[in-house]
């Protein structure tokens, strides 16, 4: 019985501290999030002087490396999903954000091969503040996909 | 003589681990600089310097970074340069600067910038030391 009282105190302690931890981190950590977009890209790696087959709307950019900095040394980066999201926890403070791709070689669905280069966008800063989540968007200048 | 084994144990950890360095890492260093800073960045009032295109950036962040998610923050010295030994790959480069106050030639303080570069590729050898600049499109945030 004792045991059983010792074993419900410490879970009790336990869960206590994990909320609390849970807590701190939520209220003191700040995140960033955002969608990588190639502008005026098109799915597919469309046929070139093919009327109608203008595809300027923006497309989410996979696969795609995000870069956070600040100015005392810390820096991290992420990489973007399938829909081109992307989200880190930060401790609160002011960072420049950038993002890159390698240059990569897609197979379209009739087998034909084509290398895109690599591509960039600038560093853009933001501010973090905690328990709060900034959403930043960035696009590639040219980005077909 | 436990002395003179301990010393020679060191000496063999420390040789193997700069042998290990020297083969599996490259070196890269550059600068950092501000295009146009001279002529546009003059603090108000003050005439524009001429024959002034390009200043060095000191405390300029420099990021490393590779596609598995390594990533280096380091800063420019006094003159805009900047040197760091990195594992052989293929990274890509970018510098930026926030809230940046220039001296121009004139001792002058300038504006506030805040500028930032593109990524660029590079590709870092064994025993090689490679040469990067980077330039900063900027602008005034004062």
């Amino acid at each position: 019985m004792v045991t059983r009282r010792r074993l419900f105190a410490f879970l009790l302690v336990a869960g206590f501290g994990v909320l609390l931890a849970f807590g701190w981190a939520l209220f003191t950590r700040g995140a960033l999030e955002g969608t990588v977009y190639a502008g005026g890209g098109c799915p597919g790696n469309p046929p070139k002087n093919v009327p109608g087959y203008g595809c300027s709307a923006p497309v989410a950019a996979a696969n795609v490396t995000v870069v956070v900095s600040s100015s005392d040394g810390f820096a991290a980066s992420v990489r973007t999903g399938r829909s081109g999201r992307y989200l880190l926890a930060l401790p609160p403070g002011t960072y420049m954000v950038a993002a890159w791709k390698s240059k990569w070689e897609e197979v379209s669905s009739n087998g034909i091969r084509s290398v895109h280069p690599a591509v960039e966008t600038q560093f853009w800063p933001v501010r973090i503040s905690g328990g709060q989540t900034v959403r930043v968007d960035l696009a590639f200048p040219t980005f077909a996909m | 003589m436990q002395a003179l084994l301990a010393f020679g144990v060191t000496l063999v950890i420390v040789l193997l681990v700069a042998g290990w360095t020297w083969t599996t890492h490259g070196s890269l260093h550059g600068s950092v600089t501000l295009a146009g800073v001279c002529r546009d960045m003059a603090a108000d009032g003050v005439s524009p310097v001429t024959r002034c295109d390009e200043a060095p950036v000191s405390g300029a962040n420099v990021i490393v970074s590779a596609a598995d998610g390594m990533t280096i923050n380091m800063r420019t010295d006094s003159h805009g340069d900047f040197r760091m030994i990195v594992p052989i790959g293929s990274y890509e480069v970018g510098a930026w600067v926030l809230q940046w106050r220039g001296v121009g030639p004139s001792k002058v303080r300038g504006r506030l910038v805040t500028g930032g570069s593109v990524f660029r590729v590079v590709s870092v050898v064994a025993r090689t030391d490679l040469r990067m600049d980077l330039s900063l499109a900027w602008y005034t945030t004062s």
